[in-house]
């Protein structure tokens, strides 16, 4: 399990990042939700209200003069560069010294209603606290006049502008940000004279079964939206999850019960279908064959080949993950829930390799190859002769579809064995995403409204966003910036929701039937409590206090026999326990159950 | 042109100027410049400086202030020259305690940039 998860995210990671040496794209772009930023915490989720807007917004400039630097196209010391980041120094601290008078008008608001009220130790307080606003304000706007300063001799046309303004502050920002957003345009006209640039945001919601659902992003996709749906604190009805859960329930009832000769069926199969795929793809020779162009790429001292040996690198760990596939889906002991769980868990992560072979990488080994035949046109024929042959080869075997795709169609198979099909299949399938071009005057901005959502959204599913900055078109593109980001919504304060489980029900007393642990599909309807920044409390602890309605058989007299019990869900909504009475049979119980969705999701997300 | 956040001290009655100027320095929480000198640079300097003072109007008054002193009366130099120096100065910027933060030279280039610079030398 570890060593595919390990995989899985190599893949991931790789995908996420093109090359090592990349600064996280997230750097360039500021999130707020509803009007607050929200600044980033290195590996960890952000977190916003459940009914959030966020913004996405880019700051150009700054990627710009990145993405001039990165590859060498304007010097790092070019006056348009300087003249940049001086002004994106000043735009970001004048803006900053708006909020920070705003704080300060607030305080000293406060201390003239505690002078008037003549308030001593109140006055004391704030006067202190004034003074620290002060000392914030005028900090920040040594920062903005900092670079203003140094535009006197290097710019007397912006100068004469910021003296005209400065006596207002807004009037300032609009000054710098207009001197600013010409320099981007500059800028913007000589990185693309020549070849496209263009970035990519994508946005998916990961909900608490690891089903992952495309977010629409105005101007980057056509993915729908539905109207504005506020969450809803109190909820009684089943929504779509909680069926999913009933269901997946369901399903394991047969497999709890009588062992899991369907799955071991299928993945027979899965074996059959790994043993169709060509020798060369198993074998650790395709992987051999590229780890030694790469390192004779990397022999030649080219600092401009170092992406493209980080491309050759990203193929050879995607073969690698491949190669381990039959020996991580085919362990684990498939007779209890928890394995069967973990083997749905992990198919996600299979066809996630296995699409990235087939779809991916053979697009990407063709790019390098025409990279590579440009790039090494003064290297020597053997090398020149070699990268070509070694690329051709792994794009001839990967280009072998039909085995590829029957694979993910055998994976796909096992998740349909253990009742997970949906998810998983949309999991692999790759949602249409358009890319904007990088153009003098054009934004890149856009914004994600989660009350718009078409679809359901719950407290604790996560938000994630990837962005995206390359180069070229088609087959030719080269990723410059890449990063990730997770928000995680939240719903403060009290809240109901309906959740489905698989529980084992023990009578309390002696029937004339044996009766132990009965598998039942149930229905659960609990209170939860959302806390602010607690995700630990809130989505780990997880606890809910609430009632389960479940059917029973706990003898042969009725024909419907219904169980109600109040309970508790706690660790990740994983596990249920209570106690009720079956109605009908008039006999008490206790359960345990599980929320095998729960599980799963544990596992994927 | 009204000067809304500047007291031009009296250039002819010593005492007078030190009651106006004890009475400037004394309120709290007010970061003050003084300008120094007479003729059409000191006033455009004073014009400038009470323009960038309404950038700082709060419920509890305006932090900054300007203080106009066209002649060193000797009351009034009996007070300043401890503070700004035997060198008077055009521009000086007292914190909010009242000690000197900075200073603009006679003869120095002056601009709003440069006025403004030096009210948040002296504290906002």
């Amino acid at each position: 399990m570890t060593r595919l998860r390990t995989a899985a995210a190599v893949l991931l990671l790789l995908s996420a990042t093109a090359d090592s040496r990349a600064q996280n794209v997230f750097d360039f772009i500021t999130l707020t939700a509803n009007g607050r930023t929200l600044p980033p915490i290195a590996g960890h989720a952000l977190e916003v209200d459940i009914d959030s807007a966020i913004a996405i917004n880019w700051r150009t400039p700054q990627l710009l003069a990145a993405v001039a630097q990165r590859e060498g196209v304007v010097p790092g010391d070019s006056p348009l560069l300087v003249r940049l980041q001086l002004l994106s120094t000043a735009v970001g601290a004048f803006i900053e010294t708006q909020e920070k008078f705003i704080a300060l008008r607030a305080i000293s608001t406060a201390l003239l209603a505690a002078q008037n009220a003549n308030n001593q130790a109140e006055v004391a307080r704030l006067t202190a606290s004034f003074r620290t606003a002060v000392q914030e304000y005028s900090a920040v706007e040594n920062r903005g006049l900092a670079p203003i300063g140094r535009f006197r001799t290097t710019d007397p046309q912006l100068y004469g502008a910021l003296e005209a303004a400065i006596k207002d502050d807004a009037a300032t920002v609009r000054v710098l940000q207009d001197y600013l957003r010409r320099a981007s345009d500059e800028l913007a006209q000589k990185l693309t004279a020549d070849r496209a640039l263009q970035v990519l945001v994508t946005a998916n919601l990961v909900d608490s079964g690891g089903r992952t659902m495309p977010l629409h992003l105005d101007g980057y996709d056509a993915i729908g939206t539905g109207d504005p749906v506020p969450f809803a604190r109190f909820q009684l009805q089943l929504d779509d999850r909680t069926v999913r859960e009933f269901e997946a329930a369901k399903a394991f009832v047969p497999l709890v019960s009588n062992g899991a000769a369907r799955i071991r069926a299928s993945i027979a199969e899965l074996q059959t279908a790994l043993e169709r795929l060509p020798d060369t793809l198993k074998s650790s020779d395709l992987a051999a064959r590229l780890e030694k162009l790469a390192t004779d790429l990397s022999a030649t001292g080219r600092t401009d080949l170092q992406p493209l040996v980080n491309d050759i690198r990203q193929i050879i760990d995607a073969v690698t993950a491949l190669r381990m596939l039959p020996a991580l889906v085919q362990g684990g002991a498939l007779a209890d829930p928890m394995a069967i769980a973990q083997i749905a868990g992990r198919l996600t992560d299979a066809i996630r390799i296995v699409d990235t072979l087939a779809n991916d990488v053979p697009a990407r080994a063709q790019a390098l190859a025409t990279n590579l035949q440009t790039q090494l046109a003064q290297a020597t024929p053997e090398l020149r002769t070699a990268a070509k042959d070694t690329l051709d080869f792994v794009v001839s075997t990967l280009t072998q579809g039909p085995n590829l795709r029957a694979l993910v169609d055998e994976l796909r198979k096992i998740a349909a064995a253990v009742g997970l099909t949906g998810d998983v299949a949309q999991a692999a399938d790759a949602t249409s995403r358009q890319a904007r071009d990088i153009a003098p005057g054009r934004s890149l901005d856009t914004s994600l409204d989660l009350a718009t959502i078409s679809g359901e959204r719950h407290p604790g599913d996560i938000v994630n966003l990837t962005a995206t900055v390359r180069r070229g078109a088609g087959g030719d593109l080269v990723t410059i910036f890449q990063g990730r980001q997770s928000i995680r919504i939240e719903k403060y304060g009290w809240y109901s929701e309906t959740r489905g489980a698989l529980l084992f029900v023990q009578p309390a007393g002696t029937l004339t039937r044996n009766v132990s642990f009965q598998p039942a599909p149930a229905i659960g309807y609990y209170w939860r409590y959302g806390a602010k920044n607690k995700p630990g409390l809130n989505h780990e602890l997880a606890l809910g206090i609430g009632a389960t309605l479940t059917l029973l058989d706990f003898d042969d007299e009725h024909d419907m026999e219904l169980g109600v019990a109040v309970g508790v869900t706690f660790l990740h909504d994983l596990f249920w326990a209570g106690a009720g009475r079956n109605l009908q049979a008039q006999k008490n119980y206790y359960y345990l159950g599980i929320n095998p969705l729960a599980l799963t999701g544990l596992f994927r997300r | 042109m009204a000067l809304a956040n500047t007291e031009t001290l009296s250039d002819h009655d010593s005492a007078a100027a030190e009651h106006m100027l004890r009475n400037a320095l004394a309120v709290k929480l007010r970061i003050v410049m003084l300008v120094f000198g007479t003729g059409a640079a000191a006033a455009n300097v004073v014009t400038m400086a009470d323009e960038l003072c309404e950038k700082t109007q709060l419920p509890t008054g305006n932090l900054r202030h300007v203080v106009w002193v066209p002649k060193m009366m000797p009351a009034v130099s009996a007070i300043l020259a401890p503070i700004v120096g035997p060198t008077v100065p055009r521009v000086a910027v007292l914190t909010m305690d009242g000690t000197l933060a900075t200073t603009i030279p006679e003869g120095a280039p002056v601009d709003r940039i440069i006025l403004e610079q030096a009210f948040v030398d002296g504290g906002l």
